[in-house]
């Protein structure tokens, strides 16, 4: 068994363990206090008895307090247990708050409809997913219901999850703790969960000039309610002989016994829409420097959705086109930003295969981009296509010279993409990155297209 | 790389406040203990504090930026290293360059642990267990060590926010790292949940306190507590504004020793060196403290003790111008060699009526009058007689380099020398006033006393190696014992005080002189007790044999036993100089009142006003100081020069009422013809009549009833009463709480009543209705308040409900007036009502449901919005 296997089986076990760091010093300090009052306790010891007597004052009102302690959280892990068995799956509801989602927080609401909570504790829940990894735990606290005296009303909580990486997630485990006032002790039981929640890419703020559409489709606008403007009605018209009789609004009919149909369809004659290409397609192995591969995917995907995003609030419809099958689940989510959100780093489908220069107003591409094909690709673009090139080494920049002299006083944070930063200037797959990124650009500059780099 | 990332602004004050602040409290309180121990501290606490908050702070704040800890803390002890050493070497004189450098030194000190103590508190979640730890023992080390620990209740007062400081700290710390932490109602939970655990913390530790407080107390008690803070441990103040002598060597913490410039009282005292007019100050003795009680490690006052010299009557309760003699004293003094008799006068001031004092041995008193002139300054006096050795004077036992004073005492300790051995003495005697314990902590004091006796062959050459013991200075001229009024351990003499101050702390006050002097004479063998009362000092040669006594003249010191000679006092206690200077100049001495020839005490059987004469029934009779008692004889009295006394004021004879207890004292030259008779009714026989008498003291029964009012005991209630109390208050806090509902409902009930307009009655009926209704959990199901009459309540309990909504709902919407036929219905509506409703709930379903609190919220609950952060 590898080292890093045991210590993740582990570290998995470990939160099984009832007793915390903070019980283990306290009862360090304990026996160190013991010993010492043991060595202090003389016969010709002037104090030795007023002290011995605070000790035990002290002693026994600690011991009381983590009695207290100790004996809720038990009861409250055993309740929880025995609802868990009569009631399954039941005890824990996870569910996403869309509509609070904002700066790459993920809004989790938890239900714990059959949880108590420990005399001034916490009830804590971590969720596991892919596989092995958990996310931070966070508290579940308040109660269901508002009660002047509240016991077994349920626990409810809406938290904020800073999930490392913009995809989805498969929750499988909740892991849920019932920890003391004083953290000495947690009651660790595990629950099956079944929950798919999507981590969304966030936009960065950042402005798109207009860009020209190419495409020209068809219009399909349902029309709610029957709107009529000086005697005519809009968006309909009168009946043809080229029109289809399901058409005829009967409505109208029999008001007016005018015959009319709707006119849903309408036939663009100029350019209406912008298609927007976003290639995820990378030669490298994807096995080598995973981490760095996924944070510069997550820059990318929130440069794409912040390119579509900034789009969409100008004149012209904006369809994204994408390079790889997604199914969208859900309704309520926006289809394109969980398409991006939901995209991955492919070998499947290289760049010619995916970008169609004629509708294409805008293809995003990023460092990883094979240079041949991009050379390729545009010489089949006109003047009117864009092209977004992401600079993916601009995730892990930083001024380096500045920083390591501040690192010498200032602790760097201890999130993955501030430990990846600090390895990066000596890191190969900078090297790397940077030359094919000097390659693309001479390629890009070269043709003489719309360019903006980001 | 972001400095100022992620920085909670509520959170970070929310950790000064409950973090910062009570460690910044609990170390101001371990400093202040601290400044009281060590004298290198120089009393500045407050701002020792300050240095420390000041430490933590700074730290707390540079951590929550993520600074490192080991680069800014070696920059900050290589700039206060190199402060230190610049300050060292520019500093001008040697005196003003040691005192910066060490006030420097404990700034850096305290600033570094402030330092250190800010910045785990914020890097480490577990540094607070280690924090309270290593706080709560250092305080339990300063409160045993320094803490004036004299009653329970103090011990409790100083332990409590310590004890509660070390478990709050865990607990916060944890709890302001699992609250949200940018909350808009972050105060609020947090408020709340820590009000909650105060509350419990409380409750148990008043539990603890309760349970274990006769342990406390006992602990207490044998620890040497009982004093009280901030008082003389020599003196006790009575009820009645008077001081005497303790009785008990309770001598405990700090000695105030009161700056009263007011005396307690004054003495003549007849003693003059031999043949001339120089006066011979006598310590003035109260109590003899002569058992050591190994159980509770104090000496103690043994009444029972059979061979006692202690005279002490009380002479509040002795007649006027009655004597009281015990001629067993003088035997028990085992004296026979260098003693006369000396007669002192006592007139007190703020000494109590029933204070005894007297220069060892004293044997006799009599209560006497004061002169008219002196009685506004002086509420009583007695004169007494003691049995006083030649050897006893206060000259003999100053500790002092006065040369004359030192030859004179030399001659003293020339004569003790010749005294004989304890050979032969009674084995009870010197068994009991030799006894030293012989448990092993006590070792150490007899290794101590052989040392100091070895070579020293006679009583009093052991005698002075003791003293010079205590007044040995070392090689820099330094005094080894120092006197204090704050020797920083109570409860002495308890002997492992004695430990603490003859070997470590070596400062003290006469109690601590006085213990420690006895315990080594004893481990010597030489009997030996600890005695207290006055010093004496003479401070004034106008008044030749007069002198004034102040509070802070009450002492305690030692007596030795010297065969034959009897006890000799000896005085160890060191430097206390104050004693000896007065806070004002001695006053003018009362005049002294001429001895009465004769006192007749007895009652008034009836009072001639014109012809100024009374006839009297004689209890008992006083003659040239020999007492006669149980006389059953009336004698006929000449009052045409008497001056009527009640209490201080001076009556006229009118005042003299038949059936006065009285005290009838003459004066007059003629009856000094005669002299003292064997019996009393030889004596009245060759009595003139009507017998002269000049003055008459009626006595005040008003005022025995009040002195033995105020001699009553105050009631000291314990600890538990108060207890007691609190538990009632919850109990009753309680009851109250659960009785809300139905005060509610029975308001609303009144306010129907008594409402004057229709509008008012329906609006209070309609409240009390759905007050009923939800009280007893009739659900309203999200429905209006018409649908919930019509659908639920109406159809469910036959109610006219919806019909009565109608009318209310037309008084609340609608401009238009009730008509009788409404008004009618509104006053019968709600008495119905009620009945129908509870004859659908039995009487032990609606009671249990009228006591649910959540139900009663519900009432009154809005739901508010929900919280998005």
């Amino acid at each position: 068994m590898k080292i890093s296997r045991l210590l993740a089986y582990l570290k998995y076990y470990w939160q099984f363990v009832p007793i915390r760091l903070n019980f283990v010093l306290f009862v360090i300090i304990l026996i160190f206090s013991f010993r010492w009052l043991k060595a202090y306790q003389t016969d010709t010891s002037s104090f030795s008895g007023i002290t011995l007597l605070m000790a035990k004052i002290a002693l026994i009102f600690s011991m009381l307090v983590i009695t207290i302690s100790f004996l809720s959280s038990v009861f409250c892990w055993i309740y929880f247990m025995i609802q868990k068995g009569n009631r399954g799956k039941e005890v824990i509801e996870i569910g996403m708050d869309l509509e609070s989602y904002r700066n790459n927080l993920l809004r989790i609401r938890t239900k714990l409809p059959y949880a108590l909570k420990p005399i001034l504790g916490f009830v804590k829940v971590k969720l596991l997913y892919d596989k092995n990894k958990f996310t931070e735990p966070y508290i579940v606290g308040e109660r269901m219901k508002k009660q002047f005296f509240s016991f077994n009303t349920g626990l409810i909580s809406n938290n904020a999850l800073q999930l490392p990486d913009i995809k989805e997630y498969h929750f499988s485990n909740a892991i849920i703790s019932f920890e003391d006032m004083l953290q000495f002790f947690s009651f660790t039981l595990q629950s099956d969960v079944n929950q798919v929640i999507c981590n969304l890419p966030h936009s960065l703020l950042r402005e798109t000039n207009e860009l020209p559409p190419k495409k020209t489709e068809e219009e399909i606008v349902r029309i709610e309610q029957l709107r009529k403007v000086e005697g005519e009605y809009l968006n309909y018209k009168k009946f043809e002989d080229s029109d289809d009789v399901r058409r005829i609004v009967w409505k109208i009919f029999a008001k007016n016994k005018e015959l009319v149909v709707r006119i849903p369809e309408i036939m663009d004659p100029f350019a209406s829409h912008i298609y927007m290409y976003a290639s995820f397609y990378k030669q490298q192995d994807q096995h080598v420097y995973t981490e760095y591969y996924q944070e510069m995917l997550n820059h990318y995907k929130n440069c794409v959705w912040t390119i579509y995003d900034a789009l969409t609030k100008k004149e012209f419809e904006v369809r994204y086109i994408p390079d790889q099958h997604i199914t969208h689940p859900k309704e309520e989510l926006n289809a394109t930003k969980y398409t991006i959100a939901t995209s991955d780093w492919h070998h499947d489908k290289p760049l010619s295969d995916y970008f169609k220069p004629r509708n294409g107003s805008l293809l995003c591409i990023h460092s990883f981009t094979s240079a041949t094909e991009l050379e390729q690709l545009l010489t089949a673009c006109d003047s009117n296509t864009n092209i977004f090139f992401i600079q993916l080494s601009k995730v892990f920049r930083s001024h380096y010279l500045f920083n390591w002299v501040l690192r010498i006083f200032i602790k760097p944070e201890s999130d993955r993409l501030t430990s990846l930063r600090n390895k990066w200037a000596i890191h190969p797959l900078k090297f790397q990155t940077l030359n094919h990124e000097k390659t693309l650009l001479a390629i890009l500059k070269k043709s003489e297209l719309n360019l903006e780099i980001i | 790389m972001k400095v100022f990332k992620q920085i909670s602004i509520t959170r970070f004050l929310a950790q000064v406040v409950f973090l910062l602040l009570p460690t910044a409290i609990v170390v101001l309180f371990i400093l202040w203990n601290s400044n009281q121990y060590f004298t290198l501290l120089r009393q500045n606490w407050f701002s020792q504090t300050l240095y420390f908050s000041a430490g933590m702070l700074i730290a707390f704040l540079l951590a929550q930026f993520r600074f490192r800890f080991l680069p800014l803390f070696i920059a900050l002890v290589l700039a206060l290293f190199s402060t230190y050493k610049i300050l060292d070497n520019y500093a001008f004189g040697e005196f003003d360059s040691f005192f910066i450098s060490i006030q420097f030194l404990i700034f850096a000190y305290l600033f570094s642990a402030g330092w250190i103590c800010g910045w785990f508190l914020q890097r480490l979640s577990y540094f607070p267990i280690i924090l309270s730890g290593i706080l709560l023992f250092l305080c339990i080390y300063l409160i045993a060590k320094t803490g004036n620990l004299t009653s329970p209740e103090k011990l409790i007062q100083y332990l409590t926010p310590v004890v509660l400081y070390s478990i709050y700290m865990i607990y916060t710390n944890e709890s302001l790292r699992n609250t949200e932490k940018t909350s808009g109602i972050f105060w609020w939970r947090f408020g709340k949940r820590l009000v909650l655990f105060c509350s419990l913390l409380l409750l148990l530790l008043g539990g603890i306190v309760y349970l274990m407080y006769p342990e406390i107390s006992e602990r207490i008690e044998e620890y040497g507590g009982g004093g009280k803070d901030g008082e003389n441990q020599m003196l006790e103040t009575k009820k009645d504004g008077t001081v005497q002598n303790k009785q008990s060597m309770d001598m405990s913490g700090k000695n105030k020793r009161d700056k009263n410039p007011d005396p307690l009282f004054c003495a003549h005292i007849d003693n003059f060196l031999p043949g001339s007019d120089i006066p011979n100050p006598l310590y003035l003795t109260s109590y003899h403290f002569t058992k050591f009680d190994t159980l509770t490690e104090t000496f103690e006052r043994d009444t029972t003790l059979a061979f006692s010299d202690e005279f002490q009557p009380d002479p509040s309760k002795i007649q006027l111008f009655s004597t009281f003699k015990d001629s067993s004293r003088i035997e028990h003094a085992l004296s026979r060699s260098h003693r006369k008799t000396v007669d002192i006068e006592v007139y007190k001031k703020r000494l109590s009526a029933s204070a005894f004092l007297a220069p060892s041995t004293a044997y006799w008193v009599q209560p006497i009058t004061v002169e008219k002139d002196f009685q506004k300054e002086f509420s009583s006096a007695y004169r007494a007689k003691s049995y006083v050795s030649d050897l006893n004077s206060a000259y003999f036992i100053y500790n002092t380099d006065n040369k004359d004073i030192v030859a004179f005492q030399q001659h003293r300790f020339e004569e003790l020398r010749k005294a004989k051995s304890y050979a032969g003495m009674d084995e009870k005697f010197m068994k009991y006033y030799s006894f030293f314990p012989s448990a092993s902590q006590y070792v150490r004091i007899k290794t101590l006393a052989d040392s100091l006796s070895k070579g020293k062959t006679t009583t009093i050459d052991k005698v002075l190696s003791v003293r010079d013991f205590f007044l040995h200075r070392n090689a820099l001229g330094e005094k080894d014992f120092s006197y204090t009024d704050n020797p920083g351990v109570p409860g002495l003499p308890g002997a492992s005080k004695l430990m603490y101050f003859l070997f470590e702390s070596r400062k003290g006050y006469c109690a601590y002189y006085a213990g420690a002097t006895v315990f080594l004479l004893r481990a010597m063998g030489i009997p030996s007790r600890v005695v207290t009362g006055f010093l004496t000092v003479d401070r004034s040669d106008k008044n030749t044999g007069w002198y004034w006594f102040y509070e802070d003249q009450s002492h305690g010191w030692v007596q030795v036993y010297f065969p034959e000679f009897g006890w000799i006092d000896f005085d160890t206690t060191v430097g206390n100089d104050d004693a000896q200077q007065s806070p004002t100049p001695d006053g003018t001495p009362p005049m002294q009142p001429p001895n009465p020839v004769l006192a007749l005490g007895g009652q008034i059987l009836s009072v001639d006003t014109i012809q100024k004469v009374a006839d009297i029934h004689v209890m008992n009779v006083i003659f040239k100081d020999v007492e006669y008692k149980n006389i059953d004889r009336d004698m006929h009295l000449d009052l045409k020069v008497a001056n009527i006394w009640k209490d201080s004021n001076r009556l006229s004879i009118q005042h003299l009422m038949k059936g006065n207890i009285v005290m009838a004292v003459s004066y007059d030259e003629k009856l000094k013809a005669y002299s003292p008779e064997k019996n009393a009714e030889a004596l009245l026989k060759k009595l003139p009549s009507p017998v002269p008498i000049d003055e008459v003291y009626i006595k005040n029964q008003e005022t025995r009833n009040a002195q033995k009012e105020a001699e009553k005991p105050s009631i000291e209630r314990p600890f538990t009463y108060y207890l007691q109390h609190i538990a009632m208050i919850i109990l009753s806090f309680i009851l109250l709480m659960f009785a809300i509902p139905v005060l509610v409902y029975k308001w609303y009930k009144y306010k129907i009543r008594s409402s004057h307009t229709n509008k008012q009655k329906a609006y209070y009926t309609y409240r009390a209705s759905t007050f009923l209704l939800n009280q007893l959990k009739v659900d309203r199901l999200n429905k209006t308040p018409y649908q919930f009459a019509q659908q639920i309540v109406d159809a469910r309990y036959g109610t006219q409900f919806s019909s009565f909504m109608n009318v209310y709902l037309k008084t609340k919407y609608s401009d238009k007036e009730l008509n009788e036929q409404e008004i009618k219905f509104v006053m019968l509506f709600f008495k119905v009502f009620e009945q129908r409703i509870k004859s659908h709930f039995k009487a032990g379903k609606r009671i249990s449901r009228f006591l649910n609190l959540n139900t009663f919220l519900q009432y009154y609950y809005l739901p508010e919005p929900e919280n998005i952060v």
